[in-house]
């Protein structure tokens, strides 16, 4: 006999038990250079997203461990800027395929996990390497999936090693969130719209925040309108830079362009676009964004995908994104609906 | 408009599926799905639609996209046989639209670090656009069921 348990009163309480979408758990931020972010002891949750970013001085590598376990209990599988799938067991750590050089620059790593404590677990990663200062290099991307091969304990520490010559420099951050009870949801809304018409959809102004996390469904009505742009701050400076793959095609890049694109797909639409950005003063900001579109109408219409990474290098690296939009290139929005979260 | 929890199911016995309880339709979802069990091949359908609604494309272990239409569900595991995986799941649900999806799986593969995990990238589409989706089903067609510990976790944002 099969038996589905779910708790009625669960879905009621004022911020008991309920299951929470990602609330902050724990952070660690380092005060000076070094090779290790070490999260500290935090309360186990089944469900973790783990933010990272990690400036680089000198080459630098992050790899992962969870609750300092440093016998060879990893294994992963992933790609770097849409390469053939390699594969590593019985490591160390779980290996995020390729470093990042130079001084200054940026990775921002976007990791699900789930943590049963008697299972395996398992993690997947999409990370964004800035590469070179300056829209004029294109950002670097790996997709990853990694285990550990733990079968007895809860995910209670996350660590993550430098394995290269140079150092995480002072600022480089893990956040740790998890849908454990006990707190808000850590993504507070902090713009929106909703438009029917006209060729914009875009936020107001709001208060910077270092973490973003949006959702856009765009239709560009039928006859499809084209590939809107994708803008920070109204900025159509040659300040943007992107890479990604389209349908698992080969990568694209561009670099020096006015605006972020979903570059190489069709023009149909509607579409769904799921991003995080990093949003840190004085850097580059770096997007790690995934796309579907629905092809043509109809269940007899596969729909299409994009995986694609990319930076915002604004001409003062002070400057933070205070405002995300969408802008057709030609035609009109039929329907359009931009969800923007965030916290420091 | 804020994200907030929706609904939950968590098993305690083995289960021929893993079902969502009826949930207030929102622009947004998320689900976190977690399968405990080998041989079970989760299968997503909608409102109890099992019609040929659907369509997915997808790409293996990193390998060239392929493409299904005219399904009756969306599939979204590499190897059935994975004792356990966890897909997270983000979901457009506009009620006059087709219904979009973005899956990122991630599977176990065989058990230990000296095999490496698997990995499925999907997209799919419920061609429903007269209703929001309001509640979600992962059946199988494997020859497994769903031991305890597996559960689907839903939040909605408008």
């Amino acid at each position: 006999m099969s038996l589905n348990l779910v708790n009625p009163f669960m879905k009621f309480a004022s911020g008991g038990t309920d299951p929470v979408f990602y609330r902050e758990i724990t952070r660690t931020t380092l005060g000076s250079a070094g090779d290790t972010i070490d999260s500290g002891t935090f309360d186990a949750s089944k469900n973790l997203l783990i933010l990272g970013n990690f400036i680089s001085s000198g080459n630098i590598r992050p790899e992962l461990q969870f609750n300092s376990e440093t016998g060879t209990d990893y294994s992963r599988r992933g790609s770097q800027n849409g390469s053939s799938d390699v594969t590593e067991t019985s490591a160390n750590y779980i290996d995020p395929i390729i470093y990042q050089s130079g001084t200054g620059n940026s990775i921002y790593t976007v990791t699900n996990v789930v943590s049963e404590s008697s299972q395996e677990k398992l993690s997947q990663t999409e990370a964004c390497y800035s590469g070179s200062s300056g829209a004029g290099t294109a950002p670097d991307r790996t997709y990853f999936n990694g285990k550990f091969a733990n079968t007895s304990d809860d995910i209670t520490s996350v660590q993550y090693t430098n394995t290269e010559s140079g150092n995480f420099d002072t600022g480089s951050q893990i956040i740790i969130l998890g849908s454990v009870s006990g707190a808000d949801t850590a993504w507070e809304l902090i713009g929106s719209d909703s438009v029917t018409s006209g060729s914009t959809l875009e936020t107001d102004v709001f208060t910077t925040k270092k973490f973003i996390y949006f959702q856009a469904y765009i239709d560009g009505g039928s006859p499809p309108s084209g590939d809107p742009y994708l803008r920070a701050n109204q900025d159509s400076g040659n300040n943007y830079a992107f890479r990604g793959s389209n349908n698992g095609g080969s990568d694209f890049t561009g670099t020096s362009l006015t605006y972020w694109q979903n570059y190489g797909a069709d023009s149909h639409s509607p579409r769904f676009i799921d991003g995080y950005i990093l949003n840190q003063t004085n850097e580059e900001k770096l997007l790690v964004l995934s796309y579907t579109d629905t092809n043509d109408d109809g269940a007899g219409n596969a729909p299409e995908r994009q995986e694609w990474i990319g930076k915002y290098s604004p001409a003062s690296l002070s400057t933070n994104i205070t405002r995300l939009g969408f802008y057709m290139q030609t035609g009109t929005f039929a329907e359009g609906e931009l969800r923007v979260y965030g916290f420091d | 408009m804020a994200w907030e929890f929706l609904t939950q199911t968590v098993l305690d016995a083995t289960s021929a599926t893993v079902a969502s309880e009826t949930f207030d339709a929102k622009e947004f979802l998320e689900i976190q799905f977690y399968k405990v069990g080998a041989n079970v091949n989760p299968l997503i359908t909608c409102n109890g639609d099992t019609s040929t609604n659907y369509a997915r494309t997808y790409s293996p272990n990193g390998g060239s996209d392929v493409s299904n239409v005219n399904q009756t569900k969306i599939e979204f595991l590499y190897q059935g046989s994975t004792p356990t995986s966890y897909a997270i799941i983000s979901i457009s649900n506009q009620p006059d639209k087709e219904k979009m999806f973005i899956i990122q799986d991630m599977e176990e593969n065989s058990s230990g670090s000296g095999t490496a995990p698997s990995i499925m990238q999907v997209v799919g589409k419920w061609v429903n656009t007269s209703d929001s989706i309001t509640s979600v089903s992962f059946g199988n067609d494997d020859s497994g069921s769903y031991a305890a510990g597996s559960f689907l976790k839903i939040y909605g944002s408008s």
